[in-house]
């Protein structure tokens, strides 16, 4: 399925505003994520900054309320934001797919998984006769196979409320492999399971995406989750990309404030017990702050962070931060 | 499915219990009301004597315990006593009284359900545009207006202004008969194969029926476009969308079906109230129902027939809350299975 024209995924300033009763929130205002083909990138950042609004974008599923400001999401040379309905359709049928955070919410209660999986990729196959019911079915067993779902027969007939958190999200992500997609985006797909089924998925996920030669944007809070899975990382906030860089450089030189920030919070073994996090918040998205969103925040603030939004400048190799005082 | 099954036989075991509640309290609020059912029944001018003679006859004098187990053993076997209003056993009143309200209800419950889901689907497909804004004016009004409000505005209308249909109330125009055999006249009717009388039943029907389902059609309405509002942005739709599932597949099966179970539970309580709505609404078209029949008993002090109606009731509420209960519980195997994981 064009596997050979699968040229990489990116994402060009893209904003994307809220409408809502006292205004506009302006969520997503600029981000950019450039990935080759079979790389892996995470994307993190804190609660409500717009992570899962990208990542919805891309599968135009974004609520009625979101406008599309201005942006690019390039896929195989092609613009997914101009795409009509029924090449929409073809890229979320082909190319595409989310695992969503929860995935008790993700099935719907009242089918059968053998319902879902088998509906969900009726229009990814290719054999349009009589027969796509049944290579469905055989696709989805061997997918649920795949995700290490023991006797995926008796799953197929099972309801999802039937399953454990950890095995709805294998089919979730069962659903999303079942057919030849090029790019997963995950979710923060093991926040709502305990953590021993957390290790359990992200190999899944980084298994499969190696083996299936797949794109993946991973979005996640844990910066440990980012060091083993991913090749690149986008430290997002406040919906802006503010660092991009190698995964490990990153951690090792960060380069942004923030990033610092971050990497600060994890709890060290051998450190002075917990960390602190950041001081303040997020901030108001219906009057977002002109210069740089984290001056609030930023103990390096400077007056002219205050008025001109920062850009992503090359700081090392396959390095790039938005940050003013970089380099001062 | 054992477990299913033992769940509904405990529910229809408990239902007695609450049949038997539900008698007492009647029974003890109706004998404790002011008035002497004996005398009401007499009238004014009858003798002392025969009144005490009714007094035994009805158990009037015994102590009350001893009075309700004579009027359960009776109520077991249906007979409920004589009606003093009309002079004839209650349950022969029922048998005339009830059929003609049922008819007049479930012709409204069809409607009701019918429209108040299509209307709620129209409504949530064009969520916030203008067949979305008129629905829900006209609900608003509908829900807020009672159906006697509705009754008399549709006699006005439709028996006065433009008379297409019959003003004059009963189940038949005068002159056209169908044989009794189960006392609905549009089944009876389709039997004797009297379809002039079918048709004529059918217009005697509408407008009350009509009168009687606005409120909760609206209702209905209201509800199912706002479950189908709230879960079109469920996870489980996006993830159908984001799966590139075709929009009139994901609306038809994924959206629909989880969205119209809150409906369909709020349709029990619905069947039910409007036997308390068609009291006016049988009055003001004077539809000769069991509701009207209740109310004149009650006006009256005609305790016999009161207690009947208000057990008759009783069962048809349960009836219809189970009813329901398995329509749910089939759409939602949440239900029939047992939510394990959950």
């Amino acid at each position: 399925m064009g596997s050979e024209k699968n040229t990489g995924f990116e994402i060009k300033d893209l904003k994307i505003s809220f409408k809502v009763f006292n205004g506009e929130l302006k969520v997503i205002d600029g981000v950019n994520i450039k990935l080759n083909r079979g790389e892996r990138m995470g994307l993190v950042g804190e609660a409500g900054c717009g992570k899962t609004t990208t990542l919805k974008s891309v599968l135009g599923i974004l609520p009625k309320q979101a406008m599309l400001k201005s942006g690019q999401i390039m896929f195989n040379g092609e613009d997914v934001l101009k795409f009509n309905s029924a090449q929409m359709q073809k890229f979320r049928q082909e190319s595409c797919a989310m695992v969503f955070q929860d995935p008790s919410s993700a099935l719907n209660p009242i089918f059968k998984v053998k319902d879902l999986m088998i509906n969900g990729m009726r229009n990814s196959l290719n054999t349009k006769d009589k027969s796509w019911e049944k290579e469905a079915y055989g696709r989805a067993v061997k997918a649920l196979g795949e995700v290490m779902l023991p006797d995926p027969k008796r799953i197929m007939e099972n309801y999802p409320f039937q399953l454990s958190g950890g095995m709805r999200q294998r089919v979730c992500i069962a659903m999303a492999l079942a057919t030849d997609r090029h790019l997963l985006l995950a979710d923060e797909p093991t926040t709502s399971l305990d953590v021993t089924i957390q290790e359990q998925i992200l190999h899944l996920i980084h298994k499969l995406s190696v083996e299936k030669d797949m794109s993946l944007v991973l979005v996640t809070h844990s910066m440990g989750v980012i060091r083993e899975m991913t090749d690149r990382v986008s430290i997002m906030y406040a919906g802006t990309i503010m660092e991009v860089g190698d995964t490990k450089d990153v951690l090792e030189n960060p380069g942004h404030p923030y990033t610092r920030a971050l990497i600060d919070c994890i709890p060290k073994l051998t450190g002075d017990g917990v960390a602190e996090g950041i001081p303040g918040r997020v901030p108001d998205y219906l009057n977002p702050p002109k210069g740089c969103r984290y001056v609030e925040r930023c103990p390096k603030a400077t007056a002219v962070c205050r008025e001109e939004k920062p850009q992503l400048v090359e700081c090392g190799p396959n390095h790039m931060v938005a940050c003013h005082n970089f380099g001062r | 499915m054992r477990e299913y099954v033992k769940y509904f036989v405990k529910r229809i075991g408990f239902s007695i219990f609450v049949l038997i509640g539900l008698s007492i309290v009647i029974f003890f609020i109706s004998r404790v009301v002011p008035g002497d059912p004996a005398r009401i029944s007499l009238g004014p001018n009858a003798t002392e004597e025969a009144v005490q003679q009714l007094r035994t006859k009805m158990h009037l004098d015994d102590p009350l315990l001893l009075q309700y187990v004579y009027w359960m053993e009776g109520a077991v076997q249906g007979d409920f006593g004589d009606s003093l209003m009309t002079k004839r056993s209650v349950i022969e009143d029922v048998r005339e009284f009830l059929p003609a309200s049922l008819e007049l209800i479930f012709l409204a419950a069809l409607i009701h359900i019918i429209f108040g889901m299509v209307l709620g689907v129209v409504s949530a497909k064009y969520n916030g545009k203008w067949p979305d804004t008129v629905i829900r004016i006209f609900s608003y009004v509908g829900i807020a207006a009672p159906p006697f409000v509705m009754a008399v505005l549709f006699l006005l209308i439709f028996g006065y202004w433009i008379p297409i249909l019959p003003s004059i109330g009963g189940r038949l125009s005068p002159g056209i008969t169908v044989p009794t055999v189960t006392g609905f006249v549009s089944v009876d009717s389709l039997i004797s194969g009297n379809f002039h009388a079918l048709s004529d039943n059918f217009v005697h029907l509408i407008l009350p029926a009509i009168a009687l389902a606005l409120g909760n059609m609206f209702q209905e309405a209201r509800i199912t476009r706002s479950t189908m509002v709230d879960n079109s942005g469920k996870d489980y739709i996006l993830m159908m969308r984001s799966q590139g599932v075709k929009n009139g597949l994901i609306n038809r099966k994924y959206l629909f079906k989880p969205s119209v179970i809150p409906t369909i539970s709020i349709m029990a309580l619905d069947f039910s109230s409007m036997f308390c709505n068609a009291f006016l609404v049988e009055t003001i078209f004077t539809y000769p129902g069991l509701s009207r029949y209740a109310i004149n008993a009650m006006l009256r002090n005609d305790l016999n027939a009161v207690c009947a109606v208000v057990l008759i009731l009783g069962i048809i509420f349960i009836i219809a809350n189970i009813a329901v209960d398995i329509i749910v519980s089939i759409l939602d195997p949440r239900i029939s299975i047992g939510s394990g994981g959950n």
